[in-house]
């Protein structure tokens, strides 16, 4: 019995085919689904997935750059980086993405959707 | 936004050589379907053949969410190569600028992950904007813009020492976008650059390319020696607006060469102070416009500001108006308000577009600066603080002022002169 069968219909989630499991860390796979897509990320932690739409102006996220960031400080001019490989940064005007939650690292109000992936079998399935 | 190094991406340090590259002078040099021969070029005998376009009507689709097609007035086209330009440079000059020197030397601020959008399409030459048909496949037709400026890339020709080098590289610069590039697609329109330092070759340049029908508007640097309201420039605004060019100025070369430093009061340490504090620039700069009497003596001067935010300007006429009051016997030339002047003959860019929390309060400003007629949108492509039109302004109360800032206002200022209207 799949995951899908075992949960009530009301709260089943589709799950969209998303490649095989074979990305390096820090690798990418983008993955239309239906007018938009989301991109696949290979992190150290795991798979995990995000829109491949930025909330700001609207280019694709996905696009950007995987990166790390100057971490929030209480000094002038203590730069300690941090979260190298899991900040997503847009190839248009920079905003910085924490990929695994979403978040917009300067401002919280603003996010970006993350997806569950799920791997099995070698394959990955997106969980709208 | 331009690079603070100032190279093109072609140049990978101070020498530039490729294999196959020979210098200008022996080249064979590169002509629009060869219709001038390079001993006209170099000596600015121009004849525009071929460029009579009665019909300048592209298969353009306006974009659904939008409905019409849009007047894109910044552009950043790039010559592919330093050849492309060393071609129409005097014999030294030329080796000069193949050898990598481009100018002046950078403020030294600058971002991480480069000035270009990461997504720009370099998939040809690894040039962005270099090439028209990508231009045309990754802005032209996904926005549905039918008519463009391109601006070029070079906007530090007056903070150069060598007035003379300056001066070579306007015209050589001027043949290469208006010859070669513009040409290629026949939504391009270019302008005309100009080096401050030598009103008198910049005049003569003017009156050179006045004639061409793509060229929409003479280009200046947004900092020199002296303020742009300076008088020895007026004979620069007086033949733009003889032939019916508006003059229009790019931020960020505060700082550079021989101008001042990056911000009035002196240097900052970061990218993001030298960004935000160029909206200061710009009210030097027209302040100076103001009060030197170039909008009062010159009713036909229009003034574009490009990529110098907007929202500053309302405070500036508040306080303008109030002086005028106080102290206008330090100005008698002036004989309306000046914000009269502003309101009619400065002209503003979106991009980068101000973002506050609520829409309406940009609104608010636009509307505050008569931004129904003087507003109007510009891409930046291929720089990182790209706009999207699709985007920016939502909301159906604002749709009139939105087709406005698309379209409306730029062709009610270009249109006429490049045959569109």
């Amino acid at each position: 019995m799949s995951d899908v069968a075992a949960l009530p219909p009301a709260q089943a989630r589709k799950r969209v085919p998303a490649g095989p499991a074979d990305l390096p860390i820090g690798g990418r796979r983008i993955v239309p689904v239906g007018a938009y897509s989301i991109g696949v990320f290979r992190l150290e932690s795991g798979y995990h997935g995000i829109v491949n739409y930025c909330p700001h102006e609207g280019a694709e996220l996905c696009k950007g750059r995987l990166t790390g960031t100057n971490l929030p400080t209480d000094k002038v001019s203590n730069y300690e980086w941090g979260c190298e490989g899991r900040i997503l940064r847009c190839p248009w005007h920079k905003w910085e993405f924490d990929l695994v939650t979403g978040q917009h690292v300067a401002d919280p109000s603003f996010r970006a959707r993350t997806y569950r992936v799920i791997e099995s079998d070698g394959q990955l399935h997106i969980e709208l | 936004m331009r690079p603070s190094s100032w190279q093109f991406p072609g140049f990978a340090g101070s020498i530039y050589r490729r294999a196959g590259d020979s210098h200008a002078h022996n080249a064979k040099l590169l002509c629009y379907k060869g219709e001038a021969n390079s001993s006209d070029l170099l000596a600015g005998n121009l004849e525009f053949r071929g460029m009579n376009q009665p019909s300048r009507a592209a298969a353009v689709t306006p974009h659904p969410k939008i409905g019409y097609s849009l007047f894109d007035i910044e552009i950043h086209a790039r010559p592919a190569r330093p050849q492309d330009i060393a071609t129409y440079l005097p014999a030294p000059y030329a080796e000069r600028y193949l050898d990598g020197f481009l100018g002046d030397s950078t403020p030294n601020l600058d971002q991480r992950g480069g000035n270009d959008r990461e997504d720009a399409d370099t998939s040809d030459n690894g040039v962005a904007a270099s090439n028209p048909a990508l231009i045309a496949r990754q802005l032209l037709a996904p926005y549905g813009i039918e008519w463009a400026i391109c601006t070029g890339p070079i906007y530090n020709l007056s903070t150069m020492g060598d007035t003379d080098y300056a001066t070579a590289l306007a015209s050589a610069f001027n043949t290469w976008l208006n010859h070669d590039f513009v040409p290629r697609d026949s939504r391009f329109n270019g302008v005309v650059y100009v080096a401050m330092q030598d009103p008198k070759a910049a005049v003569k340049e003017i009156e050179k390319w006045a004639s061409h029908p793509r060229v929409s508007q003479v280009f200046i640097g947004s900092a020199g020696i002296v303020p742009l309201g300076h008088r020895s420039h007026h004979i620069i605004y007086e033949a733009a607006a003889a032939n019916g060019l508006p003059v229009a100025t790019h931020s960020t070369m505060e700082g550079r060469g021989i101008t001042g430093t990056p911000t009035g009061n002196g240097y900052c340490s970061r990218y993001i102070e030298y960004h935000t504090g160029l909206a200061a620039s710009a009210l030097t700069n027209v302040t100076s416009l103001v009060c030197e009497g170039v909008f009062a003596k010159i009713p036909d001067f229009r003034f574009v500001l490009l990529e110098f935010g907007i929202s500053w300007a309302q405070p500036l006429m508040w306080a303008l108006d109030r002086e005028w009051k106080n102290l206008r016997s330090e100005m008698p030339a002036l004989k309306e308000r000046p914000s009269d002047y502003l309101k009619r003959q400065l002209f503003y860019t979106t991009q980068p577009i101000e973002e506050p929390d609520q829409t309406r309060d940009l609104v608010q400003t636009y509307h505050a600066v008569n931004g129904s007629s003087q507003i109007m949108f510009s891409s930046d492509y291929p720089h990182w603080d790209f706009d999207n039109p699709l985007v920016i302004l939502p909301g159906k109360e604002n749709a009139e002022l939105k087709r406005r800032i698309l379209r409306e206002n730029a062709l009610a200022l270009y249109g006429r002169r490049l045959g569109l209207t």
